[in-house]
């Protein structure tokens, strides 16, 4: 509740934990409204010391509704089931669950969870928006992006949004001029790594109910930040908002998720709490299983924002040329090819680093989205 | 700047002890040729101390001293230089004596003997005072026209302090010949069975002058006593009363502390605080900075019942615990039951804090106050009719929320604080009726940015009439009225913005008599009830954006009744035991609707199986109990005793928290049709022994205690969101034990105590089947489980006027649940958590150090001032309030969150019209 008081102070700390963690079964998965790939993971909790994703090969998964279909989900990647619904099998209303059986024998079975009906996406928008920082006069700035819900009596209460950002940048400088014992000029220009696409989910998870609210709509939800410190603004900035209509049982387990992340940091905060799931161990009850099997509807919408004129960006390209005072000599074999500056139409005597022409080394990749314009 | 700071303690601790050495009080002295009665009385002008010579003596001698800073003793020695006088300094006397130096005592005095009672000066005289030190005051009790033989003479009296006028409360009257004696009541009464004859009586009580004297006893009647402060022990760290108090009468469990501990005691921010002062004490813990409230024995903080001059108090601190709700100007003592808990009180499972407040002054106006860095106070008080009536009035205020503009943090430097509390007392007092009517309102905001608001309020209001009916039976009745409120705005999300006002009433009506049948028996008996009124309010939508549906939580009423016997018999003259009984009776009242649920399924609205309606005035449901209390106390010999406490308690209404300390916004619940009172038994054994000689006292305590119907909420519960509090809560079993061990210095230049409690507090709810349980069914320590707890205080009275104390505290963490492994949704890592409270935070620790320095010791003087100088957390040690866990980035990283992680220092500025001493 309270961010800080008083003359409080914040710092890292490393908890000594008992090492006694048992390793539980990971299961989530889920249906939702829209024919197509429906998917079960099925994966083994890491320790605090090695945290890793730990698949679980080999497993029999069905998803079974309440009309007793059966549908036999097929193990695409370790770990990871699939099997596609078509449309007739995919009613709001029905409630629908998963039954593994693991290769050791252990049957994990969820509860039935009952697919809601939900809106389209009303609208998402966004404000540039300076946030304080704890230094006065300091402000950090960027977008804040929103969305509104519009729903209907007959349509769930419950809902958490998802989003996956793609941007485009672009490295400082194509390739142009290289020395590798002497000076290759390439023409036209190399533009090959040049521009680059970074694709990634947004780890916040974003919650709503509208139990409490005199009507199923809200306004102004806040989304994600996107701070001008980042590249992300640069060029072009996209991102998928998934809007996912949830029984109650699933919006209390997403929501308790996002407690967990956030709380803690105040005076009258509250603990964080191990989160039960839908699912569980029939062949040994007293074993926890981890996650949520959940039936939901989906939709999505596409965010395009091009760099905005009212914030000034602050980001480094990681492009940082040095003046060979020694003239080539400088750039030894092991440094080949070295990539150097060009000034109208000349190569001078400025090293490049790698950075400067290779967009790849920014951690984004250079096929461009199929949905890119 | 904190190394300043040292440096400048440093110096002013080695200056002070390099001046106690040759003496405490200094002179400017500026003569020449003076007679020595001039000198002398230059002297007395500017110290506390009278010079006793004889004129004939000293009348040929002159005094050339021109010096600042000279202290009395070397003054003296200076004057009677090349003469064969010698200067003694006894108490607050300066002897001049021919050849010699004072070797024991003061000559006699000898008062005209009296032959009846003695009436009381209404004057202080200083030749009254003196002759009280004198071993030969004589009483005389009864009419010596009908002696009474055969059987015993029931002698009552009171004694009272010279300059209050007060009733002094814990004194001894110890007869030498018949080594029996009484103490006296908050009062200064006390009464005695003894057979006719003369005898040396010996009054005694802490903190004032020894007072010996010759009684005789004729018939039956009463005296009077005053007695005069002793000066020396001004500043001195004491758990209330005489010495020999905690070996004879202190049951087990019960801590007095009186006002002086309060004042003594290094403060945060410049306030002195009387919940921090018991969290000092064994047994009694605050889980941190920040957490308002304490813990008793391992109970919950809504279980302890705060009462201050009979008005309960349900929020007692200011500013989220930093400050304290008590003004410690206006409190005279207060007592905590947290052991045997004697069968007037109940209503509360944990513990009792009895504030009493001071009466105004009966003999002049005067006027006291200070100023600190966040608030200021000023107590007014004085007579309304002599010896007879008085008023306080006591008022405190923060002027300023300067502290929070240089914090380094957006959020509250944009933030605003500030709050107020008043209190008036009103005292009427006659030989057999005391009369007290008593205020205290005391308000809080806080307003967090544009995030939050919160503003909380506690008032009430008490008639307390006290009546002696004869010499064996005395009533005290009491009417009170208590309201606490509060309001939260929070704008966090403008389309959930909402605001909620919640408001508790609590009306009390008491009627307690005391019997004395003879020396070994008296019995104490009475009723009470409780009226509580609570309205739980309504969820509102907070500005125009908001879409928040009003919820309406509910309004509720209970009415609580009790009667009460209890025994105190004298088995032999070394064993007691004091037996009672209390009855109550519950209910809660409509008008209500309740629903009802299914028997095999969760309180879930799903689950509602029916409603049942009752009409106002109607009772919901009646709970009974009957209450067993007992302790039995065995003195061992004239140093040592065993005690051994019994009780059981109950309560009926509870606070709805689940965030780690309890927050101001934090909901009460009465017990209800679903929700049944809490009730707990506690067993208690301890051993206490004084050491005289050295001033020590100490003793060991175990205790365990038993609660059903702990009421614990669910993983995730929302109070705001329903009015159906039954399906967010469930209740189940708290248990708690520990030992206690105190070892005290009273009465020395050099005390203070050590305390140190092993404890543990552990809560299971587990109902049989998965939806009915808590944590899995097992059982999980409570938030407030603190096995090891180190708690010292150490006073140095380096001088009458230099006090330095130091306190240290040591705690285990307080348990948390932490994570135990990683695992992944949607190719996102996510933190799967231990049971509830399996790990634990790092441990507290804190140093704290005051200095306190008086003004001048002269005795004539408009305004006597005192300087507080105090470091809170000396050592900067960020001690972590709270773990957490933050996903930043793909990865988690831990963190801890410290309230306080730097010292802060403050100076404090106390006056009081007249001398030090001047009340």
């Amino acid at each position: 509740m309270f961010l800080l008081t008083l003359v409080s102070c914040i710092k890292a700390y490393e908890p000594k934990f008992k090492d006694n963690a048992i390793q539980k079964f990971v299961v989530q998965g889920m249906v939702n409204n829209q024919e197509g790939w429906q998917y079960v993971n099925i994966s083994i909790s890491s320790s605090l010391t090695n945290p890793a994703y730990i698949p679980i090969e080999g497993c029999y998964v069905e998803i079974i509704d309440d009309e007793n279909n059966k549908f036999e989900l097929e193990e695409y990647e370790k770990g990871k089931y699939r099997v596609w619904m078509s449309q007739e099998y995919l009613m709001i209303g029905r409630s629908y669950k998963t039954r593994i059986t693991i290769p050791e024998g252990d049957i994990l079975e969820s509860s039935f969870d009952q697919m809601p009906a939900g809106p389209e996406i009303d609208n998402v928008f966004y404000e540039v928006k300076d946030l304080p920082t704890n230094v006065p006069d300091e402000w950090i700035k960027g977008i804040q992006y929103y969305t509104n819900l519009k729903a209907n009596d007959e349509q769930s209460r419950f809902y958490r949004w998802q989003i996956t950002e793609t941007w485009e940048y672009h490295s400082a400088y194509p390739k142009e001029f290289y020395y590798d014992g002497e000076i290759n000029h390439i023409f036209p220009p190399d533009y090959s790594d040049y521009y680059c696409w970074t694709t990634k989910k947004v780890d916040e998870i974003f919650t709503l109910s509208t139990n409490g609210l005199s009507e199923n709509q809200y306004n102004r939800l806040p989304l994600h930040y996107v701070k001008n410190t980042t590249e992300k603004l640069s060029v072009l900035y996209s991102f998928m908002l998934r809007q996912i209509a949830l029984s109650e049982s699933a919006y209390q387990y997403w929501d308790q998720l996002r407690i967990n992340n956030t709380i803690g940091q105040g005076l009258y905060s509250s603990q964080p709490l191990a989160i039960k799931g839908n699912i569980s161990n029939i062949s040994n009850p007293e074993l926890e299983i981890l996650g949520f099997f959940q039936a939901s509807s989906e939709t999505q919408i596409r965010i395009f924002t091009p760099p905005i004129e009212n914030l000034e960006l602050d980001f480094s390209n990681k492009c940082s040329p040095a003046i060979l005072r020694l003239g080539l000599t400088e750039i030894t074999p092991d440094m080949y090819p070295g990539w150097l500056m060009e000034d109208r139409g000349q190569p001078t005597m400025e090293l490049m680093n790698y950075e400067c022409v290779e967009c790849t080394l920014r951690g984004g990749k250079t096929q461009k989205p199929s949905f890119w314009p | 700047m904190k190394k300043l700071i040292l440096l400048f303690l440093i110096w002013a601790f080695i200056s002070t002890i390099n001046a106690q050495n040759t003496n405490e009080v200094f002179l400017n002295l500026d003569l020449t040729e003076s007679t020595f009665s001039a000198f002398a009385k230059e002297v007395e002008k500017q110290s506390a101390y009278h010079v006793l010579y004889h004129k004939e003596w000293t009348k040929e001698i002159k005094v050339s001293i021109t010096k600042d800073h000279i202290s009395v003793l070397e003054a003296f020695q200076k004057a009677l230089l090349s003469t064969d006088y010698k200067v003694s300094i006894y108490e607050s006397f300066i002897v001049i004596l021919p050849n010699q130096e004072l070797i024991s005592q003061l000559p006699n005095y000898n008062p005209p003997e009296t032959e009846e009672i003695i009436e009381e000066p209404t004057q202080p005289s200083s030749a009254f005072m003196k002759g009280r030190k004198a071993d030969n005051i004589k009483i005389t009790v009864g009419n010596s026209k009908y002696p009474i033989v055969g059987r015993k003479v029931k002698v009552s009296g009171q004694v009272k302090d010279i300059q209050s006028d007060h009733g002094v409360e814990g004194a001894t009257v110890y007869i030498a010949e018949l080594k029996k004696g009484g103490i006296t009541d908050a009062n200064g009464n006390f009464e005695m069975q003894l057979p006719s004859g003369k005898y040396n009586a010996r009054i005694e009580c802490l903190g004032m002058e020894k007072i010996n004297c010759q009684i005789q006893v004729i018939s039956d009647g009463k005296f009077h006593v005053q007695m005069q402060k002793a000066n020396y022990d001004m500043k001195e760290i004491v758990v209330y009363g005489d010495k020999q108090m905690s070996i004879r009468d202190k049951d087990p469990g019960l801590e007095k502390v009186s006002v002086k501990n309060i004042k003594e005691l290094p403060m945060m921010m410049g306030e002195s605080d009387i919940i921090k002062v018991s969290e000092m004490l064994p047994g009694i813990v605050s889980v941190g900075e920040g957490a308002a409230g304490l813990n008793v024995r391992g109970g919950s903080f809504d279980q302890n019942a705060f009462y201050y001059n009979n008005i309960p108090v349900y929020n007692t601190s200011h500013m989220f615990g930093f400050f304290p709700a008590f003004n410690a100007d206006v409190i005279k003592d207060f007592s905590i039951y947290k052991g045997y808990i004697p069968a007037q009180y109940g209503g509360k499972i944990s513990s009792i804090f009895d504030i009493n407040a001071r009466s105004g002054n009966k003999k002049r106006y005067t006027a006291h106050g200070g100023i600190s860095p966040i608030a200021g106070n000023l107590t007014i008080e004085g007579p309304i009719k002599k010896d007879t009536a008085s008023f306080l009035i006591s008022g405190r205020s923060s002027y300023s929320d300067w502290i929070l503009k240089q914090v380094n943090d957006y959020v509250i430097r944009n933030s605003k604080a500030s709050f107020y509390d008043l209190t008036a007392s009103l005292n009427y007092d006659l030989p057999k009726t005391q009369i007290n009517v008593f205020g205290y309102l005391s308000q809080d905001y806080f307003k967090l940015h544009d995030i939050n608001t919160y503003w909380y309020s506690n008032k009430g209001i008490s008639a307390n009439f006290g009546h002696q009916f004869n010499s064996s039976l005395r009533g005290d009745f009491s009417l009170s009225g208590a309201e606490y409120q509060f309001k939260t705005i929070d704008n966090q999300l403008e389309s959930a913005a909402y605001e909620h006002e919640f408001k508790v009433g609590q009306y009390d009506l008491k009627a307690d008599f005391h019997k004395v049948f003879n020396e070994k028996n008296s019995i104490d008996f009475g009723i009470n009830g409780i009226w509580y009124d609570l309205q739980r309010g309504d969820v509102l939508p907070s500005g125009q954006q908001s879409l928040q549906a009003p919820v309406h939580l509910g309004n509720e009423k209970g009415l609580e009744t009790a009667i009460y016997l209890s025994d105190n018999y004298k088995i032999t003259p070394l064993l007691e035991l004091n037996a009672g009984f209390r009855f109550s009776a519950y209910s809660a009242f409509g008008p209500k609707k309740v629903y009802t649920y299914y028997e095999n399924g969760p309180r879930d609205e799903r689950n509602i199986s029916d409603s049942l309606s009752f009409n106002s005035g109607e009772a919901i449901k009646w709970y009974y109990f009957p209450e067993f209390r007992a302790s039995l106390n065995y003195q061992t010999d004239e140093f040592g005793s065993i005690k051994l406490g019994f009780n059981q308690m109950h309560q009926n209404i509870f606070m709805l928290n689940n965030t780690i300390t309890v927050a101001p916004n934090s909901q009460w619940k009465l017990s209800d049709y679903h929700l049944k009172p809490s009730k707990s038994y506690q067993i208690s054994l301890g051993v206490f022994r004084n050491f005289p000689k050295g001033g020590w006292e100490a003793s060991a305590e175990v205790y365990y205690k038993d609660t059903k119907n702990y009421t614990e909420f669910k993983d995730g519960a929302d109070f705001l969101s329903s009015p159906l509090v039954e399906t967010t809560v469930l209740q189940g079993d708290q248990t708690s034990y520990g030992i206690e061990f105190l070892l005290k210095r009273s009465g020395k230049r050099f005390g203070g105590w050590l305390a140190y409690t092993y404890s543990r507090s552990i809560i299971k709810v587990d109902g049989g089947e998965k939806w009915n349980q808590i944590n899995q069914g097992d059982s999980y320590p409570s938030n407030f489980d603190i096995p090891h707890v180190f708690n010292a205080i150490i006073n140095y009275h380096i001088s009458k006027r230099v006090t330095f104390s130091t306190t240290l505290t040591y705690q285990t963490g307080k348990p948390a649940t932490f994570p135990t492994s990683y695992y992944y949704i949607e190719d996102q890592p996510y933190l799967d958590y231990s049971k509830r409270n399996e790990y634990r935070i790092p441990d507290y620790f804190r140093t704290d150090i005051s200095l306190t320095i008086e003004g001048n010791l002269r005795k004539k003087k408009l305004l006597h001032s005192s300087f507080i100088f105090s470091v809170y957390n000396l050592t900067s040690r960020e001690n972590p309030y709270s773990v957490y866990f933050t996903k930043e980035e793909g990865s988690i990283s831990s963190y801890q969150y410290a309230v306080i992680g730097v010292p802060i220092l403050t100076a404090t500025w106390i006056f009081k019209l007249g001398n030090f001493d001047a009340n």
